[in-house]
């Protein structure tokens, strides 16, 4: 999806601009080294282009901007979003998971434009610290787990926009430990360095 | 075994078939309430969903669950205090992808995330998008 002020309506005809014009694009995020800003430098690592990086504190003032025009693009949690697509003020160019979202159907993942690899979601996870014994994670997660699969806590959080993911205690380790990995080499990669 | 004592075994018996499977040291938890850390301030988006999936819990978890809001320093406060309390399920905490970035944005973290099988399960948020906003090179083409 496209917002009418830039040209590339889609994501490759994005990518194709900003290779013919390196580092005139510019990208918002919410500060340096939150979600926003590693999938950034994640597209533009994999799509090998430059495009500048604009750290903004907090979603809100990044949303200003691009509406008002001072900064090209962002990668945004969709929910927040919806509205704008809604509208027309903003142009989407996809999701950025594996498939699409029943939220925004419309909008391609990268997957279906030539980026198999580019995937990155925003999640959130209940801890306990290390060493709780196995018994009480197993009785946390089976409360946490049949919350998430009542039918009011799916149309609450559905309604923000989220999906529910119940599961079990490894699958979270598992996640946890790919993503510590995958962001410690973007942040090695781009040398994202805090102020 | 009187008639008597034989029916206070059949009630308990049937009595337990009808809670959850769940290991048999996990009984005496939980035996007070849960602290729950959100690391981001009161009506923000992790707020209003743990709240949610809290109050879905209600009823099953059977205990008090006090969700208690502890913003600063890109959540690292709330993981911290949660990562030094006891391990014994009564601090939990909700953590977010920074909880995967900050072990390599920060050179000294108090704690570091230890991917042991520890957790309870996750529910996975909004999914992101590319967007664009309006080009102001070509609005002043045009003007």
């Amino acid at each position: 999806m496209g917002r009418p002020g830039l040209e590339a309506k889609t994501l490759p005809q994005l990518i194709a601009y900003a290779k013919q014009h390196p580092g005139k694009l510019t990208y918002a995020s919410f500060g340096t080294g939150t979600s926003a800003h590693l999938a950034g430098e994640m597209l533009k690592q994999m799509a090998g282009v430059d495009i500048l990086h604009v750290p903004y504190k907090g979603g809100v003032p990044a949303l200003t901007d691009i509406l008002g025009g001072q900064v090209d693009l962002m990668i945004n949690n969709l929910p927040d979003m919806l509205p704008y697509l809604a509208n027309g003020k903003l142009r989407g160019y996809g999701v950025t998971s594996k498939t699409r979202s029943a939220l925004a159907p419309d909008l391609p993942p990268p997957a279906e434009q030539g980026y198999p690899d580019f995937e990155t979601n925003s999640w959130y996870g209940v801890l306990a610290p290390a060493g709780t014994p196995a018994a009480v994670v197993a009785y946390l997660n089976q409360a946490i787990n049949g919350s998430l699969e009542t039918s009011a806590t799916r149309t609450t959080l559905g309604g923000m926009g989220f999906d529910v993911a119940p599961g079990a205690p490894s699958q979270l380790g598992a996640l946890i430990a790919k993503d510590l990995k995958l962001n410690a080499k973007l942040v090695r990669d781009a040398n994202i360095k805090l102020d | 075994m009187d008639r008597r004592q034989a029916l206070q075994t059949m009630a308990g018996a049937a009595a337990c078939a009808l809670l959850p499977a769940m290991p048999a040291h996990a009984q005496s938890y939980p035996a007070r309430p849960v602290r729950w850390l959100v690391p981001f301030p009161p009506g923000g988006t992790m707020d209003q969903v743990v709240r949610a999936v809290a109050q879905g819990m209600q009823g099953r978890f059977g205990q008090t669950l006090v969700i208690e809001n502890k913003p600063g320093a890109g959540t690292v406060i709330a993981v911290d205090q949660v990562a030094k309390s006891a391990p014994d399920g009564y601090t939990l905490v909700t953590v977010a992808n920074s909880f995967t970035i900050n072990p390599s944005l920060y050179a000294k973290l108090p704690t570091t995330p230890s991917t042991a099988s520890r957790r309870s399960p996750c529910w996975a948020p909004p999914r992101t998008s590319w967007w664009a906003g309006p080009d102001s090179r070509r609005r002043r083409c045009r003007s």
